[in-house]
């Protein structure tokens, strides 16, 4: 069943690193607030070493079950997806499809393929990859499944051709192709089962050469890669073998290795200012989210809701939680997306939210908030709005718990918990992650509400169908205002995406995918 | 741990009592000696492995609903748990586990077989990390071994003096202070402050530990002063022990030389119960081991063990759990070994 891929992404990873390595979050919002200062001509030539927080012995190099940062970061050296997302939110660049076009009610999908493109083992991509990849989402064990089950009619996607694929849907998706983008749609070759990743052929900058799951990994340059003059070095080492963070600021002081991906808020705010190292920090989309459930419990009443909203003193929960290294959110989700509503802002107004708990019935409303340290931030920000809440008049009881079971069974089913969203490049992939009913991360329930889910569940796919832009924005906008006067999700912060590398490593760039601009490691070079 | 040459570890050390001899004639007695003490080894292991099993079983949170994360739905977790035999009984996967173990199989990471990992056998992922352990190890007791010897001894010669006290004291105010903490300061100080030894031990892949050998100054620096008081505390009370007997007082009064009454009367007797306070330094040094490979980042057990715990692989911290038992055991035979040679009565007390 189910599509509940993406966040777990997060998650896992999460529960799995001490520090906490999300891959989860998508990207987002705008320019880079720092960027790796251009240091002359790129260099070929070299070796690049990346360090990354452990994913265990879960880790895999099999696209479909990405789960940790190491995952993601050995996935795009390898694999290529259809299209790529880096530098801005929302801009889709040509991959290995160059461009896709729809019929008129955007039903069914034409995707015209890169020419010229060869697998690793020599073989030449073309059509059949891709049917065969599509066809392996179908199935429920690859995450890339809950992105487009419901959506794709996989009996029915064929080859048109060498160089073209045909893919028809169930439903009319405007933004299709934005669906294509995500680290668990890399594109596998015709006929990869479970076994061929032991020994991956893909497409991507860089070859398979070693790899043990938590430990150290190589990969030599691809030196027929299709994006020439990518990639810039000759190999590229990912060590996923560190337990500590602070062992691995060392080995970035000490040159041990060359980039720290996902560094911890306090560690970029220490080296901030440059010098010693560089940090890449970009804003990103991603937002710290406290989901409440809204079909059942004592969040059901909408005032109660919004109250809890009314209560977060956002600024504060930023600067406390994430150590100043995010941005305040308003509730809403998508930032960077077409059609985001960004002129929504949420006040701090803890009076009004007395007053509406009061009008509720709730005046002293009592609860559990359970919290881990799942993700950088989790537990801080859960005692920091506990806080801040007991003005608005709730009496809130922080519960710390184990993170290897925060995403765990009740997960979906418990009446308040935290989350975090992806980074996607449409506001169609958020809210069918979040706000469909079948969405396996639908932690607020919304689409099942009463009264009125059933209405909020056709009004999103009415805007999931639009195509004509001027319908879209305004369906877009009525779901965004919807959300934010009824919705479960108090989303209060963004986390700003955070790496630290050497000084003589340039080419790589801060972006607002969730490490190293969407894990762009081709563009890195040796100075 | 013990069972034959039992003592208090913080207690002085003496010669244990000679074993029983009920063994048949027949064969060397040094070898039927051994051969007990294997078998001892043996209903040891299987004593671990059977807490071990159900130590692993008490953790909270399984690893089907770990490793499957947000992706947990109940369909899916019971498809995982059936796949990893979770479904049955703790006996009856416990009987699975010693199966294999009899063939010398240490089983399939669980977390592996989940993420259909094509090669899930913990044999071979252990293999390397177990080796680069055991070289830390052994240059940590090579090092360990004359340096507690001449620490111990001098400060059981000089017993009750200041030279005695600053050894003690010394070693007692390091010996309890955490891995982590000294680790981190000697980070501070010879990579932060001199700028002397870098402050990761990586080694890259199919490398060796030793193409790099100043990387592993610091965790040695760091093992050696977690352990080497412990050895050097255990060693004083061997030959303070020694230096009271009445031998010893007897060659001081039959004139002998001081230090041919050290060398041949008192130190002699107190190597004995010097090696069974080594062998539990290096026992305990391979606490140190799992601290130190992950404040270093080095790629040993440890460091394994601390991945699998988070992501709560079991069959992996099972078969780590007890190769690591499996090392105390041999070191403790190794050790009475030792003595058993060392001491004539002990060897001709074996019949």
């Amino acid at each position: 069943m189910t599509r509940r891929g993406a966040l777990r992404v997060g998650a896992t990873a999460l529960a799995v690193g001490a520090a906490g390595n999300a891959l989860a979050a998508c990207g987002g919002a705008t320019d880079a607030l720092t960027t790796s200062s251009p240091g002359g001509k790129p260099k070929r030539g070299g070796e690049l070493r990346v360090s990354t927080i452990t994913g265990g012995t879960a880790e895999t190099l099999d696209p479909g079950l990405v789960l940790t940062t190491p995952d993601g970061l050995r996935t795009y050296a390898i694999f290529d997806r259809l299209f790529e997302t880096y530098d801005d939110v929302k801009t889709l660049h040509p991959g290995l499809a160059t461009s896709a076009e729809s019929n008129k009610d955007a039903t069914v999908w034409t995707l015209h393929l890169r020419k010229g493109v060869t697998w690793h083992d020599g073989k030449p991509f073309g059509a059949d990859d891709v049917v065969w990849t599509i066809n392996a989402w179908s199935s429920p064990e690859s995450y890339a499944n809950q992105f487009v089950v419901g959506l794709v009619d996989f009996k029915r996607v064929r080859k048109r051709d060498d160089l073209t694929v045909e893919v028809p849907l169930l439903v009319p998706v405007a933004e299709f192709p934005s669906l294509l983008t995500f680290y668990n749609m890399g594109i596998v070759q015709n006929g990869a089962g479970k076994h061929s990743f032991a020994k991956p052929v893909g497409t991507g900058p860089f070859k398979y050469q070693s790899f043990n799951p938590g430990q150290q990994s190589l990969f030599v340059a691809n030196r027929d890669y299709w994006d020439a003059p990518y990639p810039y070095v000759d190999k590229l080492l990912i060590d996923s073998s560190f337990t500590d963070e602070s062992a691995r600021l060392n080995a970035l002081l000490s040159g041990a290795t060359d980039v720290l991906s996902l560094a911890p808020p306090t560690e970029a705010k220490q080296y901030e200012a440059g010098g010693q190292l560089k940090l890449l920090r970009s804003q990103s989309p991603v937002t710290m989210i406290i989901s409440m459930r809204m079909d059942q419990g004592p969040f059901a009443d909408v005032r109660v809701r919004q109250a809890m909203r009314l209560a977060a003193d956002r600024p504060a929960l930023v600067e406390g939680a994430l150590d100043g290294m995010g941005q305040v959110a308003n509730d809403l989700i998508g930032e960077g997306c077409d059609y985001f509503a960004a002129d929504l802002v949420r006040p701090h107004d803890p009076e009004k939210a007395k007053s509406l708990l009061k009008e509720a019935g709730m005046e002293g409303m009592s609860f559990d908030l359970p919290t881990s340290n799942a993700a950088p931030g989790y537990v801080e920000s859960a005692t920091l709005f506990a806080a801040q809440a007991q003005e608005a008049g709730f009496d809130i009881k922080v519960q710390n718990g184990p993170a290897a079971t925060y995403f765990g069974l009740d997960y979906a089913t418990r009446p308040i918990g935290q989350d975090q969203c992806l980074c996607c490049p449409s506001l169609t992939q958020q809210y069918r992650t979040f706000f469909v009913p079948e969405g396996a991360y639908n932690t607020t329930h919304w689409g099942t509400q009463k009264p009125g889910g059933k209405a909020a569940s056709k009004l999103i796919s009415e805007a999931v169908a639009a195509v004509d832009p001027k319908l879209a924005a305004e369906l877009w906008r009525e779901v965004q205002t919807q959300q934010f006067e009824e919705g479960g999700q108090l989303g209060w912060g963004t986390n700003d995406s955070l790496d630290l590398i050497a000084p003589n490593v340039e080419g790589l760039k801060a972006g607002p995918g969730p490490t190293l601009n969407n894990w762009r490691l081709l563009t890195g070079w040796i100075a | 741990m013990n069972a034959e040459l039992e003592q208090d570890p913080l207690a002085p050390v003496g010669v244990a009592a000679p074993p029983a001899a009920r063994v048949p004639r027949g064969s060397h007695p040094v070898l039927r000696f051994l051969l007990r003490r294997c078998a001892v080894g043996f209903l040891t292991l299987a004593a671990v492995s059977v807490i071990l099993f159900a130590a692993t079983n008490i953790l909270p949170g399984d690893v089907a609903q770990t490793v499957l994360g947000k992706e947990a739905t109940p369909e899916r977790v019971a498809a995982l748990r059936s796949e990893l035999h979770l479904n049955e009984s703790v006996v009856a996967r416990y009987g699975h586990w010693v199966e294999g173990l009899v063939q010398g199989n240490l089983g399939d990471s669980a977390v592996q077989v989940a993420q259909n990992a094509p090669d899930p056998s913990v044999g071979s992922m252990i293999a390397t990390p177990l080796v680069n352990s055991l070289i830390l190890a052994l240059i940590a007791s090579i090092l360990i071994i004359p340096l507690a010897l001449v620490l111990g001894t001098i400060a059981a010669l000089r017993a009750g003096k200041s030279t005695d006290y600053a050894v003690s004291y010394g070693s007692l105010i390091l010996g309890s202070l955490p891995e982590f903490v000294v680790g981190t300061f000697l980070i501070l100080l010879f990579f932060n402050e001199l700028d002397l030894y870098p402050p990761v031990a990586l080694v890259p892949p199919g490398a060796s530990p030793l193409d790099n050998p100043e990387a592993l100054v610091l965790p040695l620096l760091t093992l050696l002063a977690a352990s080497l008081p412990f050895g050097a505390r255990q060693v004083r009370a061997g030959v303070v022990e020694s230096l009271k007997e009445d031998y010893v007082t007897v060659a001081r009064l039959g004139g002998i030389p001081e230090r041919r009454v050290l060398s041949r009367y008192a130190l002699r007797n107190a190597l004995p119960a010097s090696i069974q306070a080594f062998a539990q330094t290096i026992q305990y040094l391979f606490g140190g081991i799992i601290v130190v490979e992950a404040v270093f980042a080095y790629p040993g057990l440890g460091n394994l063990l601390t991945n699998a715990v988070l992501t709560r692989d079991v069959t992996l911290v099972l078969a780590i759990a007890l190769v690591i038992a499996a090392v105390f055991v041999v070191i403790n035979i190794v050790a009475d070994l030792l003595v058993v040679f060392l001491v004539p009565k002990l060897r001709t007390g074996l019949k």
